[in-house]
């Protein structure tokens, strides 16, 4: 490997109370990049976000910034920022105060300290001559004033803590885009932790799938969505996410759904083609987006019709194949005719993963 | 917004009534007295007062080095508990409120015990502890640490400590309070954009908890001022306070007017150092 990554984190590791937080857990980023570390809740990426800021130390491991091992430096002496899901605004400063506080600490004052805090405000798109006090702002301003204060001491690195886990729907949609074009404007290396996929997808360059303490997956969001590398994965990845159908292999050329009903696919779909073994189980994931609705004609899985959501556009068919519930998005002028009906899904690239792993089984060729 | 429903003005008058009319007879009524009596004087050698209004029982106080002695020595032995209080309460409220995890509850009941106790029996449990033949001198001589005892009775130590014992409650529970609305994520937040510790402290945490602090002290250092019970029994009648002075006045010597007008300079020095407070949370609980 030539040339050493901008932020370089090696089998880092760190339990709680005997619970492991995160186990032999590596990532690189490139200088410049967007990432965003994914997970639910508990899988570790928060505490990862805190031990890249100094706050807590790893058991294990070592973490590289910029060519520097900064693995056992205290956060005040690391220069990166961290905009916490509550903002932490400090009450009693003034926004300026607040977005100056860091470059106190630097030592920069007076005229180059004004216009920093200037320049700092103006990028997240506030008027730097709003002199109030944190208390007075709403969420989304109250957020602004972090970021700009984050920004303001030129950091190495942005650490974003679920930013827009506090902001309403609506304002999540545009506060999102507005992080990518700071990201973009700044150039400033930036490190999201969400547990909002769809959020992850829209922002960032690279996005670190997170599970149980370990690094699922690390790919551009394009490549995530179609080739995910695990079933929990495949499971939480776009919206809806892919349906995941066990299955169990009939024979070379057919399988059995949850309750006992058969399904005879299509050549390309088939237990034999797709390298399982009689009698062995597996998840086959099914995205809603791709899935077709029809009459009978060979390859067809068996459903009945449930609940239709209208969405706008689209419309959401709740499905169900044997005792499996299956959701499809088909646009909503489609008629669906129940109450029983044939679901084909696409031929092309099945994803198939073994049902005791989760692992991904190998594409046929 | 909360709807507030409508109180008919007989309503308000009977919710406020018998706590105000209780009030007003057995505060208000008494204080008003007190005020008026601290402007009269004992007619010599009887138990009459003499009703002309003079300032010669405030001329007394200010005038007698012994009253301005027994004033000194309070105000600054109130001062001395606030400031020891606050030192220890500090780390103990902190420590309470970041670590002590489960064990919260039941740490902050034991901490507030000594209030709940009343003055005396801790203070009488103290003499034990500090006498020549206590507790801490017998320790400390069969250790082989001193020869002879240590004056912990009597003097103006023995009563700091037992109002440091007394008094340490009104300081944790304010700083607990404060200390528990305030988020660990401003002091990450100012670690992150290169806040030393101690900076962390100066800049952040202490102005924030500056209404914890000055709530206790004030709480404290009014406890410690009109103390009466603590200060007479460690002291042993050797430490001259101005709520012995006002106790000796009224219940010995019989001399209300003065006994009242010692009173009255008691209240002043209180509401002085309520104003203190107010001023410096003022000046420095907003701007930094």
């Amino acid at each position: 490997m030539t040339g050493f990554p901008y932020l370089r984190i090696r089998s880092l590791g760190k339990a709680y109370r005997g619970a492991t937080a995160l186990h032999d857990f590596d990532l690189d980023v490139e200088q410049g990049a967007f990432v965003a570390l994914l997970g639910p809740s508990g899988c570790g990426k928060s505490t990862l976000l805190q031990i890249l800021s100094g706050l807590l130390e790893p058991d294990r491991g070592e973490i590289h910034l910029a060519g520097a091992d900064i693995t056992r430096l205290p956060p005040w002496r690391r220069n990166i920022g961290l905009v916490f899901q509550n903002y932490a605004l400090f009450p009693h400063l003034s926004i300026r105060q607040n977005v100056r506080f860091g470059l106190d600490m630097l030592g920069i004052k007076g005229k180059e300290a004004d216009a920093r805090v200037d320049e700092a405000l103006e990028m997240v798109g506030l008027d730097p001559a709003l002199a109030r006090r944190p208390s007075e702002l709403s969420g989304g301003q109250q957020q602004r004033v972090a970021i700009a204060r984050a920004i303001a001491i030129r950091p190495r690195l942005l650490l974003l803590d679920e930013p827009l886990s506090n902001l309403d729907a609506v304002l999540r949609q545009k506060v999102r885009l507005e992080l990518r074009q700071l990201h973009d404007r700044t150039g400033i290396t930036t490190i999201m932790v969400t547990h909002d996929q769809a959020e992850a997808l829209a922002t960032a360059d690279r996005v670190a799938v997170m599970e149980a303490g370990r690094l699922l997956q690390y790919e551009a969001p394009q490549g995530l969505y179609r080739n995910p590398a695990t079933a929990f994965i495949a499971g939480f990845i776009g919206s809806p996410a892919a349906n995941l159908l066990p299955l169990v292999a009939r024979d070379t050329a057919s399988w059995t759904l949850p309750g006992g009903e058969l399904w005879q696919p299509d050549a390309a779909l088939t237990p034999a083609r797709n390298g399982v073994a009689a009698g062995a189980a597996c998840l086959m994931a099914l995205r809603p987006e791709t899935l077709a609705l029809g009459s009978l004609g060979p390859g067809g899985l068996p459903v009945r019709i449930g609940a239709i959501e209208f969405t706008g556009g689209d419309q959401l068919v709740h499905v169900e194949a044997g005792q499996a519930r299956l959701t499809l998005r088909l646009p909503a002028g489609t008629r669906v005719a129940g109450p029983t009906a044939w679901l084909f899904p696409p031929i092309q690239s099945p994803l198939l993963f073994d049902a005791n792993t989760g692992r991904r089984l190998p594409t046929p060729h | 917004m909360n709807q507030i429903p409508d109180i008919k003005p007989h309503t308000t008058a009977m919710l406020v009534g018998p706590a105000a009319a209780l009030m007003f007879g057995v505060f208000v009524l008494p204080f008003l007295f007190l005020l008026v009596l601290s402007f009269w004087s004992q007619v010599p050698g009887s138990l009459q007062f003499d009703t002309y209004l003079t300032v010669l029982n405030y001329a007394r106080i200010f005038g007698d080095s012994y009253y301005l002695g027994g004033l000194w020595t309070t105000l600054w032995l109130s001062g001395l508990v606030t400031v020891i209080c606050l030192l220890l309460a500090m780390p103990l409220a902190r420590w309470i409120v970041l670590r002590a995890g489960p064990a919260k509850g039941l740490l902050i009941g034991l901490s507030i015990l000594p209030l709940v106790c009343g003055a005396l029996l801790p203070t009488l449990g103290l003499v034990n502890l500090l006498s020549p033949l206590g507790f801490i001198n017998g320790a400390l001589k069969s250790l082989g640490l001193i020869q002879s005892s240590l004056p912990l009775l009597g003097n103006i130590t023995g009563v700091a400590i037992g109002l440091v014992q007394a008094f340490l409650p009104l300081m944790i529970l304010p700083l607990i309070t404060t200390m528990e609305r305030l988020p660990q994520e401003y002091e990450k937040a100012a670690m992150s954009l290169g806040a030393r510790r101690l900076v962390v402290w100066q800049r952040i945490i202490l102005p924030l908890l500056l209404p914890g602090i000055v709530a206790g002290s004030l709480l404290v250092f009014c406890a410690s001022l009109t103390a009466f019970v603590t200060p007479q029994v460690l002291g042993q009648g050797k430490v001259v306070t101005f709520a012995s002075l006002a106790y000796q006045q009224a219940a010995l010597v019989l001399d209300w007017p003065f006994a009242s007008a010692l009173a009255i300079v008691m209240l002043i020095f209180l509401g002085l150092a309520g104003m203190l407070g107010a001023l410096v949370t003022r000046k420095f609980g907003k701007a930094s």
